[in-house]
């Protein structure tokens, strides 16, 4: 081994304001001091030089370093560390600084002072670093120190422990290479692989839907207008344009008159179709309005005829009634003007009665005032005056009397026989007159009748007969007219709703073509475009890379596994020695703990076992645990020094958690490797201390750094 | 694959259950003849599925379906491939899982190389994949299955059988 730490030097580090040296070239170098004292100070500036920053971050693997400060509190010098050290260039000397008012992310200076005065700079350090196989901050935070954070990790992390174990059994580098494969994520390469094309499909298959229910959509409504979906097909939207005004072309010839001139286009173009649809559809909807209205009125005027043909019977009949009762009336009882005059005659007759009657009445009141006279005046019986004429005579009493008695002589009766003849005369008339009026009325009607009827007959109707005719033939005419109008209307009705229909169908049909083709695109097989192809040769070439890697972890955990299993007897002595030194049970089966190496298909990983074969941390207490961590410590640092590789263990504090007899353990356990292995024991006056200083008095070097160097505590 | 095939072999899947492996490798056969096969020999019971020579050379093929990504290669497909490989026969595990992307994957078989009895994904078969033997029978596998996925699912096998009796070229080991 040529490498080897000399000395540290550093000033306005931390605990450190003033310079502090130590020098580092005994087997055992024992810094003794209170807390406070600078111990860790020291320790922490040997890692400060080596890995700068990665010591003093949240990511260094220590959680205490998150809130660490580099500075001496109170010091405005640089801090300045300096490692002289012998390397393969011979003594060199390693130093790194920083302003005191740096910021975090400042960086610091390092140089390498080489032994002819040349100065390497970061990047040739680095190089040196390999060169002179010194360790990383992650092997030297495992292999060379003890932290107290990280102490019984080694021991209570499965994870931690195997890779500690890994090392002891020194397959550092193999732990490396798989660390790169487990970096590489090859493992999860099929997962990504396989989530992203999921992801994918999941998208298509959205994308997929939309298209899929338009198409299910504009089908279902095609279905319901009795669309056979089996037969649907991109000819028959051209198919069905085409009967469509193939029909349209029939309706406009075959409608006489409504539809004359109209258009109809030679295409089956959907966009010309639907321009001309909506117009058509219009046009065919007002011819069938104008042929219904039109049926409508020569249906009224065939109702006026056939009203005036059925009137004109009766009204015959009533005329024809009405005369014949006339003439018999007439026959019985004479003319009216017969009956008239004979009611004149008989009204003068009446008259002249009644003259008598009114001049005999007179006569008789003069008689009775004359008897009446003749009985006052006393000449009754004996001879009266006639009052009138003065004529006397004797039986003049008796004349009167029997004149009056004799009455109005008759009038009465011969009065109301001529009343009598005159009612019945009255009467007849009449009846006559009401015969009479019926005639003319019935006269009137007929006449209004014929006029009416011969008012719907054309013109060329001339007399009764041909009118007669020319109405039964009017009236055929017209019911074959309008059956003809009505038949029209309702086949431009009907066609009206077919082409409504139709028009749909034409839309629907468009659509679906659309949806069909978007369907189409949707569902297309995407694994044929050039998109997939390369996608589908990254998959490959990640998969051929997971692959290549999977055998490479394979070839890199058999070789380990084998490589293992040479080391582990080697390991196992020395891991044994350690614990047994440490624990004081040398020679006693729970000493012979030993490393166990597990391989499976994916990994592999060590564990510490006792000697029945079960495993040994379990059942370990606090103190046996720190141990077996200063045990495996001390096996990795011994084996490092056996492979002729920089070795160097500095213990801080390492007596925590340990009764005396497990510190006179540590002791012999540390005199021991330091007999192999440069030692730097940081510690306080006790047992341990004692111990150190009474087995090694001449291989010793001890720094007594006393009382707190840290009044002021530090700063970064 | 076009999503329509997929859904035909989702439906045939859905419909034939168990049967679904051996009806996809009777319609693999009639697109390898409709492909050009110059002879064909289908194995019903064990060894490897399909025997097919491909302008001049002999090829076979363990036909693997799967519902997912994984398939699983017992000891008895490895040592019928690797009977093969011995008798200078290029020998692939035909591979058809499920999905939207899912295409065949004709993985040429290296002795020694896959662990027997362990599910494979199709991811792991990919770096062995003969893509130009994929692409020759892509679209007859497509048509194959469009033509005959409806008797599939009817008829079965013995269908499929009476399909493939018409080849001359196809014969039953």
């Amino acid at each position: 081994m040529v490498f080897q730490l000399l000395s540290v030097r550093a000033e306005n580090f931390r605990g450190f304001g003033a310079p502090f040296q130590l020098a580092l070239d005994a087997p055992l170098t024992l810094l003794l001091g209170e807390n406070g004292a600078g111990k860790s100070s020291a320790l922490n500036a040997i890692e400060w030089c080596l890995f700068g920053s990665e010591v003093a971050k949240k990511g260094s693997g220590i959680d205490e370093r998150g809130a660490w400060e580099v500075a001496h509190r109170g010091s405005a010098g640089p801090i300045v560390v300096a490692l002289t050290m012998d390397a393969l260039e011979g003594r060199v000397v390693l130093r790194r600084s920083r302003a005191a008012d740096a910021k975090v992310r400042d960086a610091d200076t390092l140089e390498l002072e080489l032994p002819g005065g040349d100065v390497l700079g970061p990047g040739e350090i680095e190089d040196w670093r390999v060169r002179n196989q010194l360790p990383d901050w992650a092997t030297w935070k495992h292999s060379f120190c003890q932290h107290q954070e990280l102490l019984r990790l080694r021991v209570t992390d499965d994870g931690q422990r195997s890779a500690q174990l890994g090392r002891l059994l020194g397959l550092d580098a193999y732990l490396a290479a798989s660390a790169v494969l487990k970096d590489l994520r090859y493992g999860s390469l099929q997962k990504t692989a396989q989530t992203q094309l999921a992801d994918l499909e999941g998208e298509l298959a959205r994308s997929m839907e939309r298209p899929a229910v338009e198409l299910q959509e504009v089908t279902a409504r095609l279905a319901e207008l009795g669309v056979d979906r089996a037969a649907l097909s991109g000819d028959m939207v051209e198919e069905r344009a085409r009967v469509l005004t193939a029909g349209a072309r029939e309706l406009a010839g075959g409608l006489d008159g409504p539809l004359d001139g109209a258009a109809v286009p030679d295409t089956t173009d959907m966009a010309e179709l639907a321009a001309w649809i909506p117009g058509w559809l219009r046009l065919v909807k007002d011819a069938g309005r104008q042929l219904e209205d039109e049926a409508a009125q020569l249906r009224r005027k065939q109702r006026g005829l056939e009203d005036a043909r059925a009137s004109l019977a009766p009204a015959k009949r009533r005329r024809d009634d009405a005369q014949a009762a006339l003439s018999a009336c007439a026959g019985a009882h004479g003319s009216l003007a017969a009956l008239e005059a004979e009611r004149a005659r008989l009204a003068d007759e009446r008259s002249s009665l009644k003259n008598e009657e009114r001049a005999a009445n007179e006569t008789l009141a003069l008689l009775r005032q004359a008897l009446k006279h003749l009985e006052t005046s006393g000449h009754a019986g004996t001879g009266v005056t006639c009052p009138v004429c003065d004529h006397t005579d004797p039986g003049l009493e008796a004349r009167l009397q029997a004149r009056l008695q004799q009455g109005g002589n008759g009038f009465a009766p011969r009065l109301e026989a001529l009343d009598q003849r005159d009612a019945a005369l009255a009467k007849q008339h009449a009846e006559l007159a009401g015969l009479h009026a019926e005639l003319e009325s019935a006269e009137i009607t007929y006449r209004q009748t014929t006029e009416n009827l011969r008012a719907s007959l054309p013109n060329d109707m001339g007399d009764t007969g041909e009118q007669a005719d020319g109405l039964e033939r009017q009236l055929a005419a017209w019911k074959r007219r309008i059956e003809a109008l009505e038949r029209d209307a309702r086949r431009a009705t009907d066609y009206a709703v077919q082409c409504a229909t139709e028009a749909e169908v034409l839309a629907l049909l468009g659509k679906w073509r659309i949806a069909v083709a978007r369907a189409d695109a949707a569902a297309g097989d995407l694994t044929r475009t050039a998109a997939w192809e390369d996608l589908d040769a990254a998959i490959d070439e990640a998969a051929g890379l997971a692959c290549d890697l999977d055998a490479i972890g394979q070839m890199i955990r058999e070789a380990q596994n084998e490589r293992s299993r040479e080391r582990a007897q080697a390991v196992n002595q020395s891991l044994g020695k350690y614990y047994g030194r440490i624990a004081h049970r040398e020679g006693t089966p729970a000493a012979a703990i030993r490393v166990d190496v597990k391989q499976t298909a994916t990994k592999i990983s060590y564990r510490l076992i006792d000697g029945t074969g079960a495993d040994a941390t379990p059942v370990l207490n606090q103190a046996a645990m720190n141990a077996l961590a200063f045990a495996l410590l001390f096996a990795q640092v011994e084996d490092r020094a056996a492979r002729g590789l920089p070795a160097w263990v500095q213990l801080d504090d390492p007596a925590q958690s340990l009764d005396a007899t497990h510190e006179s353990g540590l002791a012999a356990a540390i005199l021991e490797l330091s007999a192999r292995v440069p030692v730097l024991v940081a510690t306080y006056e006790g047992p341990l201390s004692r111990r150190l200083i009474e087995a090694a008095p001449d291989t010793l070097h001890q720094v007594d750094l006393g009382t707190n160097h840290q009044p002021q505590g530090a700063r970064r | 694959m076009k999503p329509q095939i997929r859904r035909q072999l989702d439906e045939l899947s859905q419909r034939t259950g168990k049967e679904y492996g051996k009806l996809v490798q009777k319609l693999l056969a009639i697109a390898f003849l409709e492909s050009g096969a110059e002879h064909l020999v289908e194995s019903s019971i064990q060894g490897i599925d399909l025997q097919v020579r491909l302008a001049g050379i002999d090829h076979a093929f363990e036909v693997k379906t799967s519902e997912g990504a994984d398939i699983t290669l017992g000891k008895k497909d490895l040592e019928g491939m690797t009977g093969h490989t011995r008798q200078g026969h290029a020998v692939y595990v035909a591979t058809l899982t499920s999905g939207l992307f899912t295409n065949w994957i004709f993985a040429r078989f290296h002795p020694g190389e896959l662990p027997p009895a362990k599910k494979l994904s199709a991811f792991q078969l990919r770096p062995y994949r003969c893509r130009d033997l994929e692409a020759r029978i892509t679209a007859a596998f497509d048509s194959a299955v469009e033509h005959h996925a409806e008797l599939a699912i009817t008829d079965g096998q013995r269908g499929l059988d009476q399909v493939l009796s018409t080849y001359p070229k196809r014969h039953l080991a």
